[in-house]
């Protein structure tokens, strides 16, 4: 029987560095964030449930947020594990295949250090990234600055 | 006019800021950090300057805790066994903080360079001050200076960390056979997916006790 701390199974859907960047296109959302991250990595663990917040205040603006698990075969059931102690119900990818591959297609400057936040455009370009954890803030800041500006309806 | 030009200057400096990631060192740049102190898991002080080999040096940032070192580990050790015999220095050092990472202390690392049959040194970073000269980002990353002592490779051991039978760049063993030949390593760099460090703070250094020595 389920209790309230029963983990919400959470499905990890296998993707590679051309098909998860060919699924960010696909959505065609004024701003995607692809946010990557592993189970066993603190960091990671620590700034999830802030990458969520920020999200759920940007979505009615258009944002996107596309999850990603790079944990190993291994260390997967952890990662589900997590998910669901969280409370996370979003769709989330789990990085397969070689790595080189994979960061060369999301952001080739990437050193492939862990969390590390991808924004892409409506177009699919990469145009904002970093590694390591970030505030609430700089999440918020990158929001603002790259969500495209509404038209201005008219001259005054 | 002069305030709105400056306030978006100011917002553009700020904007590049949050792109960058830290610096790290480049194709070229000689080994920093080399009076910085480090203690070895048999008791020794050490610095990564007395480290060094005739053909070259392999500095790999590692540690306990982190799966992917777990995935590359046998590969590693290989690595490091096999080239120290060929003339390049091999130094595997962690620096993350054990406060932080209970997995990474003295003690376990001791239990993983034993298990995997370590014949080259494994150092603590004792103020994680070398991690931060080099621009180190995660482990394992690795570091390979030439006779010179300038970096000619960064980066990947190879393509895959899961499994070893589908791997199709050795990227490391390549670099270190260019080494230890006198060539310039095919490639110079190769990102690869790791765990990001957990450093000391600034200004603490982790006191190097001998093992037994009571505090």
């Amino acid at each position: 029987m389920a209790t309230a701390t029963t983990p919400i199974a959470t499905v990890l859907y296998p993707v590679d560095g051309p098909h998860l960047l060919a699924e960010v296109r696909a959505g065609h959302a004024p701003l995607t964030l692809v946010h990557l991250w592993a189970a066993w990595c603190p960091p990671c663990v620590e700034e999830l449930p802030a990458v969520m917040e920020q999200w759920r205040h940007a979505r009615g603006r258009g944002v996107r947020l596309v999850l990603v698990s790079a944990d190993l075969p291994e260390t997967v059931p952890a990662a589900r594990t997590l998910l669901g102690r969280i409370g996370i119900r979003h769709p989330t990818y789990v990085k397969q295949g070689a790595d080189t591959p994979f960061i060369r297609a999301l952001a080739p400057d990437w050193s492939g250090t862990l969390p590390a936040t991808l924004f892409y455009d409506r177009a699919g370009h990469l145009v904002r990234w970093w590694e390591g954890k970030r505030s609430a803030a700089d999440y918020a800041a990158a929001i603002d600055a790259l969500l495209p500006r509404p038209c201005p309806e008219g001259p005054p | 006019m002069i305030r709105s030009i400056t306030l978006a200057v100011a917002a553009l400096v700020a904007l590049v800021a949050l792109a960058q990631p830290a610096t790290a060192l480049v194709a070229g740049d000689p080994m920093p950090g080399g009076d910085l102190p480090l203690l070895a898991t048999d008791g020794r002080a050490v610095t990564v300057a007395e480290l060094t080999g005739r053909r070259g040096t392999l500095v790999l940032f590692t540690c306990v805790h982190c799966p992917f070192v777990a995935a590359w580990q046998d590969r590693m050790a290989a690595l490091g066994n096999s080239y120290r015999k060929r003339g390049i220095g091999v130094v595997f050092i962690n620096p993350n903080d054990p406060a932080r990472i209970p997995l990474d202390a003295i003690a376990p690392m001791r239990a993983q360079a034993r298990e995997h049959g370590y014949r080259f040194l494994y150092v603590v970073d004792t103020t994680s001050d070398l991690a931060r000269a080099f621009g180190a980002r995660h482990t394992p990353e690795a570091y390979l200076f030439d006779a010179a002592g300038h970096l000619v490779y960064h980066g990947a051991i190879d393509d895959n960390a899961h499994d070893p039978a589908a791997v199709r760049h050795r990227y490391l063993r390549d670099a270190l056979d260019a080494v230890a030949a006198g060539r310039r390593p095919p490639v110079g760099e190769v990102p690869s997916l790791g765990c990001a460090l957990q450093l000391r703070p600034p200004g603490r250094h982790d006191p190097a006790k001998p093992p037994g020595t009571q505090p």
